[in-house]
């Protein structure tokens, strides 16, 4: 393995039927860091997730991981390579936990390593706290607990890159924390995790780098303090915050809607 | 109740009543046939090849049925849900219409070749989508417009016999059907099942939605063609000896979903052989019948699993509440 892996969009542009969602997007997301991809709802936030992923059309330029072209690999080549936790990600059937969560070890399936899959599902379901929900079917969870088992999945595929759309939605102040928390150590492992927030304080806490889409599109990427600062969310979300620090640590809170 | 447990009670069910169904004559009840050369002919040239086609048939809708229902995430989703299995009943009607039914062979293979342009013009009707949407509307499209046709075959008949003929083999029926019939449909069945069997590990990561599936290495596009190709093999030849049989497809699946732990992918060979027992159970009544005009299996398979199936709702629902 290579170190210093780094995940790279090249004036990439993302949309859906031959229009662009997300235009020339040019990115690095670095191992061992958790970037935040933030903006309004309808932004482009999750179409860029798509996008990486293959999900949304690339209309040009290029994605590449350590010098390789992301749209070269095979369909469970890439599987293995990129986890994605979609946005409100939910089982139809009402299966059990654990199998729910070994359903992240299917691009493996042709190479089955029993011990290592075994192991990469206890250490998801030991992360996304959900060991003691096993057993029980989806069906019976709440929608929290749910999100959490969908987390598990996302991890148990132990790519070195993790997409979450959305992971905290709908969690309750200690679980969006404990998850936020995970991430973080999930990264420091030497991967690559890009998370979708609407939580700017979280993003503050969390998150290295973050990614703001504004509504006129424009990407505005740096380090998290430097990126979400009063300014920027003035531009992105239309709403006056007030901002403080607590222990050297920035918090922002969006205060009041701006007029016009 | 374990799986091996489940496939093994299944199994000797089915070979339990293929052995009455071999014993069994049309309005004779249970009899062991003898040795004499009448008897042997009998159970050779007329119970095996009936048996073997209800167990191969129920086989099928059985499999088909489950692969369908988990791959749309629809538990009313059955093996006519594409509009194949109608445009394979077009294809056997229209053979009929133009006098092609005094070569044994003939109508079987229109019925076949019926379910293949069904399935080239649902490909051509989703274009480069792979949306689970679009598809069952494009089969909804598919089934409407063969199924107008073949009421308009109906309508133009020549004669009353003719229409008669293409109304009785619509209703389904496993009578005098030969092991030439057998070996017609013996390789599409084939191919077709192997295709449809192959896709049940990907039935389970379907659960999770079409995103999440293409993330874990799915691809829609191929799954779209193994499961319309493999339907339109399968089901089509079934269809195109057997006629249409109704409800097997969508019963059976429910039936055996609570014993599979709501997994897709282990309900997919339960499914087939629990196809196959209840068709030939179906086949048996319907002989076991006072002599008279036979029944049609297909009507029997509705006229039982319509009200069963309403007992079985309603049955679930107070047990099973989140479902």
């Amino acid at each position: 393995m290579s170190r210093n892996r780094e995940l790279l969009l090249n004036n990439a542009s993302f949309g859906y039927r031959g229009a662009p969602v997300i235009a020339d997007a040019t990115l690095r997301f670095r191992e061992g860091c958790v970037t935040a991809i933030l903006g309004s709802n309808g932004s482009g936030k999750s179409t860029l997730m798509k996008g990486i992923l293959g999900l949304a059309d690339c209309l040009n330029g290029q994605i590449s991981l350590d010098g390789r072209d992301l749209r070269q690999l095979s369909d469970m080549e890439r599987a293995r390579t990129l986890a994605y936790l979609e946005q409100q990600a939910d089982c139809h059937w009402p299966m059990p936990v654990e199998k729910v969560v070994e359903l992240g070890r299917y691009p493996y399936r042709h190479h089955r390593l029993p011990a290592q899959d075994l192991q990469a599902i206890d250490r998801a379901m030991d992360i996304a706290d959900v060991k003691a929900m096993a057993g029980r079917k989806v069906s019976q969870l709440s929608g929290g607990e749910r999100t959490r088992v969908m987390l598990a999945r996302a991890l148990a595929v132990d790519a070195p890159i993790l997409l979450a759309d959305e992971p905290v939605a709908g969690l309750d102040p200690q679980h969006q924390l404990s998850v936020m928390q995970h991430l973080r150590s999930w990264s420091s492992d030497g991967r690559i995790v890009l998370v979708v927030l609407h939580d700017l304080n979280l993003a503050l806490k969390y998150c290295d780098e973050s990614v703001l889409v504004t509504p006129d599109r424009q990407l505005i990427s740096g380090p998290t303090a430097q990126v979400v600062n009063e300014e920027n969310v003035r531009r992105a979300f239309g709403v006056r915050s007030l901002v403080g620090s607590h222990e050297g640590q920035p918090y922002i809170l969006p205060w009041d809607v701006e007029s016009c | 109740m374990s799986r091996s447990l489940l496939l093994t009670t299944l199994t000797m069910g089915l070979l339990a009543v293929m052995a009455v169904s071999l014993m069994t004559g049309r309005g004779a009840g249970l009899t062991w046939p003898g040795w004499d050369w009448q008897s042997q002919l009998i159970l050779w040239e007329i119970r095996l090849p009936r048996t073997l086609l209800a167990a191969i048939c129920g086989a099928v809708l059985g499999m088909a049925g489950a692969v369908l229902q988990g791959w749309l995430r629809n538990p009313l989703a059955d093996p006519g849900v594409l509009g194949i299995s109608s445009m394979s009943a077009l294809g056997a009607v229209m053979a009929m219409y133009f006098g092609l039914f005094t070569v044994s062979w003939m109508v079987p293979l229109a019925g076949i070749l019926g379910a293949i342009a069904g399935f080239w013009i649902l490909i051509t009707l989703i274009g480069k989508e792979s949306g689970i949407l679009l598809i069952v509307l494009a089969g909804a499209a598919l089934n409407a417009f063969s199924s107008a046709m073949t009421a308009l075959m109906l309508n133009l008949a020549p004669n009353p016999f003719a229409m008669q003929d293409m109304l009785f083999w619509l209703m389904g029926s496993f009578e005098h059907r030969s092991l030439e019939h057998l070996w017609l449909i013996a390789l599409p069945v084939l191919i077709g099942m192997t295709l449809l069997y192959r896709l049940s590990p990907a039935l389970d990561v379907m659960a999770l939605g079409e995103d999440t599936a293409h993330s874990l290495g799915i691809s829609g596009r191929r799954v779209l063609w193994s499961v319309g190709l493999g339907t339109a093999l399968a089901v089509g030849a079934c269809v195109s000896v057997a006629g249409v049989i109704s409800f097997a497809g969508l019963v059976v699946p429910h039936l055996l979903r609570p014993l599979t732990q709501w997994q897709p992918r282990l309900l997919v060979l339960p499914s087939a052989l629990a196809g196959a027992l209840l068709l030939v159970c179906a086949d048996v009544l319907v002989r076991m019948l006072p002599p008279g005009q036979e029944l049609r299996i297909g009507v029997v398979t509705a006229l039982l699993g319509g009200p069963f199936f309403l007992w079985l709702l309603r049955h679930v629902r107070r047990a099973e509440v989140e479902l």
